[in-house]
């Protein structure tokens, strides 16, 4: 057999207790750097543009440059061989001129409610006519009205006045609440497209290029899939945690089998944050598949060390190591795999699905085989003993 | 051992079944393209609408609905449009087209254009109501009859136009339509006017003559032109019109020689559905004699026709009015309540112009080229082959058994070729659905050497089939792990882009734990069952 798997049998070391600090350092590593972790433009909000170009330009250059041509932060760019993804915060103008439409968007709610309230009013009147009550009302409904029209005319010229450095004419078109919201619309959607326009204008006089994708998300959006995205990992995890536990029908290798699920997370998180990999929305299918493949084992392991009758656990848990560490390499492989190509050719969402995976993946070698495996057979000599 | 023995195992001869099926509706259902594609491999563009605040579900429906039936109206083909949680929604077209990026971005800003006809003049518009003030009252049970109700207030120079133009039009029709076209002919198949005396007792010709009535709008008129199927030929009305009107509205089975007389006059051709160019009749009482209506004709946008009540076609100016009506007799109260629930609905969404529950926010358009669609799909195929060679070199170099490499690389296969196939004919293969499917080769290869291991597992005392129940029980165990880890996923309204990655996963282990697996336990225990001088046993 290959020397690559003589792996030696280190569950007949006397203290397996000390085989648990690896994985557990590895967790407060873990910890430590996901402070550190970025995002992607998905969760952090913001343009995203990825350009098809065999330009040499070195980044710091691009960037400089991209960052005085665009009046902007500097960007923050991924090359590989095969394009560029350039990743710009999102513009100041457009946020603020976002918050102004909705703004807008909510005084013509209320505007269409006064409106209505008058006309009632005004109806009730005809049959009642002289009521003094109703014509305070009437009264009070058409001052309302009035008013809500003027904040609607200024959120008009607030977001128009942010929107200025697109050349948006500042002059609002009449009068009207709806040709006003034709004019807010407008006006959001032109300055977008124009800052589109520029920006990939900008990309073009620096470097060539043909075809290019553009996207861009509000932070308020991004923040929004964040959200999300934790709570579906924290669904997961009790789904996970119940399903093993009918399984295992015992609280102590259901706990062990989760918190190795937990474990590759963090450490693929801490990793991610070191190597500048950053979590995006589609992250989230690698995460999910970490917990999979991290289950894999686990279960492989707490099944045949905890279940199986056949020599002693200590060959059982090394026989299982054999098998597991076998799965993780081929799991490893293929992923690397993706990962070789999202490098090369860049392709965004393998990237950072792949990335998640395979750093997670390596972590779970020690996780499991150090962790898991040792906690599982304390438990059993534990048990034994009893 | 012959082969035949191999076939004589049911897991084996299922899946061979298995992929035979998928393999002939992938050619049947499959297309010149084979199997749909996302935007993110055919190039296209998804545009992000944000909305004003969050909405429940049911007016997320609503919104997705609305917006759905009118980018569909307007001839955009492959439209695509999804809810992201309570406020955001999604809308891709297959296509990077500039301007037709552009109408698509300008029709989900736009409202429809509701206009209301009395006798050949208008009697509304989309600015004689009152926004807000549309309400629908709940459906109403009295004794078997369900009546529905809608009320709205017109403003008051709305009344005026509105008073005049019913005037004397007791129990005429308000034509409603939505985005009526102008300018064009309608072409209709005169099967869809019914043979001989069918509907109410009205034959062709009368309900000819009652569609006649409905597209009356002075010089706006549409005229209609019927064909026979077997008459050949589309009539001279054509030739001789070709300058008058611009274009022809048709169905989409119109024959190929009409189309391509009508395509040599220079007309514009739109066409609708077969359903939508059905027109709609109803039973309607004048008196005592029962006559057809027509109730609706989406061909032209004509989508509702109450009748006026002789009250307000006195003359008198109102500005509060109500279109009522019941559920048909004789369906059971619950049918007659949704159906009552239904018909107010849709009568607020035209008097609304169809316009959306809440106000959007159109954002930029994520534009895929199609250039950048097939390099993914190129590096995706690369990604997925590389992934199965350097899985299949790492089995066997860990077992150096030459025979193991051919069932796992054909499980292998066939697990990947069923998932593509189900998500390819039923869904869509994305980005994310094929980085599901080399997660599924991991998994897949992962249930192969566990079931290799315990086969080739040192103690012989065991029977082959008790190790390959062991081996079973701990891949089921983690296909249902997996599963229920993915559930979330696959059910989050949020993360859309990514869903693939749950379908294809789900889908690749349940197939993969209850038939591809199987079949490679069973390959492999009427290999190893053989006597041993085949294969020496490894310490």
């Amino acid at each position: 057999m290959m020397l690559m798997f003589e792996l030696p049998n280190i569950y007949k070391h006397e203290n397996l207790k000390y085989l648990i600090v690896l994985p557990i350092v590895l967790m407060i590593f873990g910890i430590y750097f996901s402070t550190q972790l970025t995002y992607d433009t998905t969760l952090a909000g913001g343009v995203s543009i990825i350009v098809q170009t065999n330009s040499t330009v070195p980044q710091s250059q691009l960037a400089s440059e991209i960052s005085a041509k665009l009046n902007s932060g500097s960007p923050s760019i991924a090359a590989s061989p095969g394009g560029l993804q350039i990743t710009l915060s999102m513009n100041q103008s457009l946020s603020d001129a976002e918050d102004h439409l909705l703004s807008f968007y909510a005084q013509k709610a209320n505007y269409s409610s006064y409106v209505l309230n008058a006309t009632q009013v005004s109806l009730e009147l005809q049959h009642d006519p002289n009521n003094a009550t109703l014509e305070k009302q009437l009264a009070q409904w058409n001052s309302q009205t009035n008013s809500t029209e003027a904040l609607m005319t200024s959120a008009l010229q607030a977001e128009l006045k942010s929107l200025e450095p697109f050349g948006v004419s500042q002059q609002v078109n009449g009068t009207g609440v709806d040709r006003m919201q034709n004019q807010a619309q407008d006006a959001y959607t032109s300055a977008s497209n124009t800052y589109k326009e520029n920006t990939i204008a900008a990309l073009h006089s620096i470097i060539p290029f043909t075809s290019y994708s553009y996207e861009q998300i509000t932070p308020t959006l991004g923040q929004f899939f964040l959200g999300q995205l934790q709570t579906t990992i924290i669904v997961a995890f009790i789904l996970v945690f119940v399903m093993v536990f009918l399984i295992f029908r015992s609280p102590i290798p259901s706990i062990v089998v989760v918190f190795g699920a937990a474990n590759d997370i963090i450490v693929a998180i801490g990793a991610m944050a070191i190597f500048k990999i950053p979590l995006g929305v589609a992250s989230i299918g690698g995460l999910l598949m970490l917990i999979g493949y991290s289950i894999d084992t686990d279960v492989l392991t707490a099944i045949r060390i905890l279940r199986r009758g056949e020599g002693k656990p200590e060959d059982r848990a090394y026989a299982s190591m054999k098998t597991g560490v076998t799965m993780t390499a081929t799991a490893i492989v293929s992923f690397a795999a993706l990962f070789a190509i999202s490098v090369i050719e860049y392709v965004p969402t393998y990237y950072e699905i792949a990335g998640v995976v395979l750093i997670g993946l390596v972590g779970d070698v020690i996780t499991t085989w150090f962790g898991d495996a040792s906690m599982l057979l304390l438990y059993k000599k534990w048990k034994e003993k009893r | 051992m012959n082969k035949i023995e191999y076939l004589k195992d049911f897991r084996i001869s299922f899946l061979l079944l298995l992929i035979a099926l998928l393999a002939i509706l992938d050619a049947v259902y499959g297309g010149p393209n084979v199997l749909h594609l996302g935007v993110e491999f055919i190039g296209g563009t998804q545009i992000p609408v944000q909305l004003e605040h969050s909405v429940d579900a049911p007016t997320m429906a609503t919104l997705i609905s609305t917006l759905q039936g009118r980018l569909s109206t307007f001839g955009l083909k492959q439209v695509s449009v999804e809810g992201v949680g309570d406020s955001e929604v999604y809308v891709t077209i297959a296509s990077v087209s500039g301007s037709e990026v552009n109408s698509t971005i300008s029709l989900i800003q736009s409202q429809g254009v509701f206009l209301g006809i009395v006798n050949g003049k208008e009697a509304l518009n989309g600015s004689s109501l009152l926004s807000g003030s549309l309400g629908a009252a709940q459906p109403e049970a009295i004794g078997d009859n369900v009546s529905w109700a809608v009320t709205f207030y017109i403003t008051q120079q709305a009344a005026e136009s509105f008073s005049k133009a019913v005037f004397g039009q007791a129990n005429k029709p308000l034509y409603m339509f939505l985005d009526r076209p102008s300018n064009a002919i309608v072409l209709i198949n005169s099967s869809l006017l019914g043979t001989g005396a069918s509907t109410f007792g009205a034959n062709q010709t009368t309900k000819l003559a009652v569609l006649q009535q409905s597209v009356q709008f002075g010089n706006q008129t549409l005229p209609i032109e019927v064909y026979s199927p077997g008459a050949g030929g589309v009539s001279t009305y054509f030739a001789l019109n070709k300058g008058k009107y611009k274009e022809v509205i048709l169905a989409n089975d119109t024959p190929a020689g009409i189309v391509a007389n009508l395509t040599a006059d220079n007309y514009t051709l739109k066409y609708v559905s077969l359903q939508d160019m059905t027109p709609n009749f109803i039973s309607s009482f004048t008196g005592t004699a029962s006559s057809a209506a027509l109730d609706s004709w989406p061909a032209i946008g004509l989508l509702s026709a109450p009748v006026l009540s002789p009250g307000i076609t006195n003359g008198s100016v109102g500005q509060s009015y109500e279109i009522n009506g019941y559920a048909p007799p004789g369906i059971s109260l619950a049918d007659g309540e949704a159906y009552a629930t239904n018909q107010s609905k849709q009568i607020v969404s035209i008097l609304s112009g169809g316009s959306l529950p809440v106000h959007v926010i159109v954002g930029v358009p994520t534009t895929i080229p199609p250039t950048l669609g097939q390099h993914f799909e190129l590096m995706s195929v690369l990604a997925l082959v590389l992934a199965i060679l350097a899985v299949s070199l790492t089995i066997a170099i860990r077992y150096r058994r030459g025979f193991l490499i051919g069932p796992i690389i054909f499980t292998t296969f066939a697990e990947l070729f069923i998932i593509m196939s189900v998500i390819g004919l039923i869904g869509t293969i994305d980005l994310a659905a094929v980085a599901g499917m080399i997660a599924v080769v991991g998994t897949g290869v992962d249930a192969q050497i566990i079931i290799t291991d315990e086969v080739l597992s040192g103690s012989s005392e065991h029977g082959l089939k008790l190790k390959l129940g062991n081996a079973f029980y701990i891949i089921w165990l983690d296909a249902i792990l997996l599963v229920v880890a993915m559930l979330p996923l696959l059910f989050s309204s949020t993360l859309v882009t990514i869903i693939g990655f749950a379908e294809s996963t789900i889908l690749g282990v349940l197939f993969g734990a209850f038939i591809t697996r199987p079949a490679y336990g069973a390959i492999l225990m009427k290999h190893y069952s053989k006597p041993k001088e085949e294969e020496p046993k490894k310490a």
